[in-house]
């Protein structure tokens, strides 16, 4: 996917078939939610310091979305800008009641734009990113998950692992090497 | 800067942004700079514990979840009601049920979409949701004798998940290998006894296509004998089979009325093993007559049940219980 394509999230073929599935039967959700949830998530991460409000945000926008899919016309907008715009207002709302979170690249002001074009790039490449560590070996992937998404320290890593601490540097090393030239191949 | 040195200032600089600070770099140090950028896109990489629970919270929602009391309640007046999420269900019936659902939340994220509890104290019938997939569970009765059964469980990270069932009292069958299918792969009993094959798909994606996160797995001794059996009784179609010597099937993948169902030749330590299913049909009737005149043997004559559905059970032939049921509608 080109620049261009990053400034707004595209429309995913067959995506029209399947929001019309969730509508008659929300027992479909499942599938949008899949094909969704890393680029909310990373959107949503993106604009709240924490992890725990990251996620509580994260399952909000879902539970919203799944409640309002009804709500959802298809006029051509991305069910992903839809979802963006749910999570912006969640993002904001959260600010308001707690006045905590903060986003990481402003200095108090939670009130996100919705509309904000750089936003949604950075979420799609990030998204776009980690669904390429589906692909790496399996012990590459538990070095990044765990150093990643657990946040544990290499001495843990190594640990849970049974393996030298040095060895888990040089997996993480390759790992991003790899994803690093996956992401150049596929443009990311 | 040799590659030790880079493996050690990559490191340090990835640290360094988990910790929340800028890893400044040298001018020297310039080449390391595509490497950091993609770290920086892993930074929030989400918790697969949580992105499985959320979809698990989302699927019992959107199914119309109903627990504890308000669902003891409904069962009582006979008016239960719910969706068919999926037409083939495992159920399984265990000594301790309350047990085994503590065990499914620890160790494979499970949620309680219904617990009827038995008057007296125990599980008269519960229901979880992991992942996309569900699964019936319910105390061992007389009527109702606790069983075995094996289980395919699907994660995104096998190795996680099997530390994870181990740590909340599975037994360990085998600890994750490499499978030559391309799956990564570890066995545990739960403390019920059932044995679970939890897996991960090498590839894109963590899950082979059409498969839920959960999928029965019939362990029997003559497994290309099953696989005619379900094909005449419930009209199963065979969407993968592997031969072993001439006749035999090692390991096959049914479709059954839309729901997948797998099943192997007992070798090993494991099984044969004996699962209870929970097949959700238009026609209860038509499909107990069916699966009689295949073979199977009557084991509980189709009647309206107080919980709002109609159903009879059989056996196959291989240990295995099959209750054929349909949704009655609302009185």
């Amino acid at each position: 996917m080109g620049e261009a394509g990053l400034t707004a999230p595209g429309v995913e073929p067959d995506e029209q078939r399947l929001v019309a599935a969730a509508q008659r039967d929300p027992a479909c959700f499942g599938e949008l939610y899949e094909r969704h949830f890393a680029r909310v998530y990373a959107y949503v991460s993106r604009r709240v310091a924490r992890r725990d409000a990251a996620e509580d945000i994260t399952s909000e926008v879902f539970h919203r979305a799944l409640a309002g899919i009804g709500a959802y016309e298809w006029k051509g907008i991305p069910f992903a800008a839809w979802l963006f715009r749910i999570a912006a207002h969640a993002i904001a709302d959260r600010g308001r009641r707690s006045g905590r979170e903060r986003p990481y690249d402003g200095d108090g002001d939670v009130e996100p734009d919705p509309s904000d074009p750089p936003d949604y790039a950075e979420a799609e490449r990030a998204a776009a990113v980690q669904r390429l560590i589906a692909e790496l070996p399996a012990d590459q992937q538990r070095v990044i998950r765990m150093r990643f998404a657990e946040e544990r320290s290499i001495r843990e890593v190594a640990a849970a692992l049974g393996r030298s601490e040095g060895a888990v540097k040089q997996l993480q090393f390759r790992a991003l090497e790899t994803l690093r030239g996956r992401a150049r191949d596929a443009d990311v | 800067m040799s590659e030790r040195d880079r493996i050690e200032r990559i490191n340090g600089c990835v640290s360094a942004m988990l910790a929340g600070d800028d890893p400044a770099l040298s001018p020297s140090e310039r080449d390391l700079l595509p490497l950091l950028r993609v770290a920086a896109h892993l930074l929030n990489l989400p918790r697969e514990a949580f992105a499985l629970q959320l979809r698990a919270d989302l699927d019992a929602r959107a199914a119309g979840a109903v627990t504890g009391e308000a669902a003891a309640a409904a069962a009582a007046e006979g008016t239960r009601t719910r969706a068919v999420h999926q037409a083939l269900v495992p159920y399984l019936v265990v000594p301790d049920a309350t047990r085994l659902l503590a065990f499914l939340r620890d160790a494979f994220g499970a949620t309680e979409v219904m617990r009827v509890p038995r008057p007296g104290g125990g599980v008269q019938h519960a229901e979880v949701a992991i992942g996309d997939a569900r699964i019936e569970l319910a105390d061992g009765t007389d009527a109702y004798a606790s069983r075995a059964g094996a289980l395919h469980l699907y994660v995104p990270d096998a190795d996680a998940v099997y530390e994870r069932a181990v740590a909340a009292g599975a037994t360990a069958l085998y600890a994750p290998v490499d499978q030559p299918y391309g799956d990564r792969e570890a066995g545990v009993l739960d403390p019920g006894g059932n044995a679970w094959f939890i897996a991960t798909r090498r590839g894109p994606v963590y899950r082979p296509e059409g498969l839920r996160n959960v999928t029965p797995y019939l362990v029997v001794r003559d497994a290309a004998r099953l696989v005619e059996f379900a094909q005449r009784a419930f009209g199963a179609t065979v969407a993968e089979s592997h031969e072993g010597p001439p006749g035999t099937v090692m390991h096959a993948k049914l479709d059954v009325a839309g729901s997948a169902l797998e099943l192997g030749e007992a070798r090993g330590p494991f099984g044969p093993t004996a699962l209870m299913l929970h097949l959700y049909v238009p026609d209860a009737d038509a499909a107990w007559q069916r699966a009689v005149e295949a073979g199977a043997n009557p084991i509980a004559p189709v009647q309206d049940q107080p919980y709002g559905e109609r159903n009879g059970g059989v056996e196959d032939g291989f240990g295995n219980q099959w209750y054929v049921a349909q949704i009655l509608a609302r009185p």
